[in-house]
């Protein structure tokens, strides 16, 4: 896949919905298409936003859960009840209808093949959702082991739970990257 | 307003993404005050609508501040030095 040799700015775009599936009754996979979308790294996320009628906006990440290979992007988001955003994907987004974002963001909770492995994913909850693009991409590449590499995503308690107990194991901290969700008002 | 956190520093990484034109999450730094080595994307993150406040994860040192104002974005970093930030990868 070939990658961008200058730097890009993030800028707001808009996306179509192609297709959303149920991955079970609150989790939903909404699949995208976007004109200039540049490709990802597994790990990463996009921004979106949502503008009500009366000008007022507000975003959140969601991680995308497809791997850098296949042909869509797709994000898999989980419904919260208190949310201002994720109802409204869950509930109301189809097909046909537009979603601004920006991306891919991110450069740290992310996996490619220069990294190594093998890789020990630990997810809790939406937490899933880049562990799902990471391993992906690691099937589609045929990665190769050696010394393992620990990422941690999901809610911010249970990372850091995971990740206490890791070191305490003696895994070393410089290999275990970390991403947190909030998992309040999302 | 809505009130999220904690988190760490990969929910900046959209917003400093933006503003500097590359993702800035794998920029390593020291807290002035303890003088912890990390990276952006460990920091401790707070985000309220008032803005974002990073903290260090050791002594709680604010290490850096982000609001919006008018349209303008404010970074203040009192808390972090000695920042080194690798190549940027697309």
């Amino acid at each position: 896949m070939e990658r961008a040799a200058l730097l890009r700015r993030l800028t707001w775009q808009t996306a179509t919905v192609i297709s959303t599936t149920f991955e079970a009754p609150r989790v939903k996979t909404i699949t995208l298409t976007a004109p200039d979308w540049p490709g990802h790294r597994a790990g990463q996320h996009v921004d979106v936003r949502l503008t009500a009628p009366d000008g007022y906006q507000t975003q959140r990440s969601y991680s995308i859960t497809s791997a850098p290979e296949d042909e869509n992007l797709s994000l898999t988001v989980e419904r919260l009840d208190d949310g201002e955003v994720l109802p409204y994907l869950v509930d109301e987004l189809r097909e046909g209808d537009e979603l601004e974002f920006r991306g891919p963001i991110g450069g740290y909770f992310v996996w490619d093949n220069e990294l190594g492995g093998p890789l020990f994913l630990v997810a809790g909850g939406s937490g899933v959702v880049p562990r799902r693009s990471m391993l992906r991409h690691h099937r589609a590449i045929g990665s190769p082991c050696l010394e393992p590499l620990t990422y941690i995503c999901g809610p911010t308690a249970f990372v850091e739970t995971a990740a206490a107990g890791l070191v305490a194991l003696g895994y070393d901290p410089g290999r275990i990257r970390t991403e947190r969700f909030g998992g309040t008002l999302m | 307003m809505t009130k999220i956190g904690p988190l760490d520093g990969n929910a900046m990484a959209g917003v400093m993404h933006d503003l500097f034109a590359r993702d800035m999450t794998t920029m390593g730094y020291k807290c002035t005050s303890c003088g912890r080595a990390g990276v952006v994307a460990e920091m401790a993150v707070y985000m309220s609508g008032h803005g974002t406040v990073a903290r260090c994860r050791a002594c709680d040192t604010i290490l850096l501040i982000l609001s919006e104002h008018h349209g303008m974005y404010c970074i203040d970093m009192p808390g972090m030095t000695q920042t080194v930030l690798p190549l940027a990868q697309l």
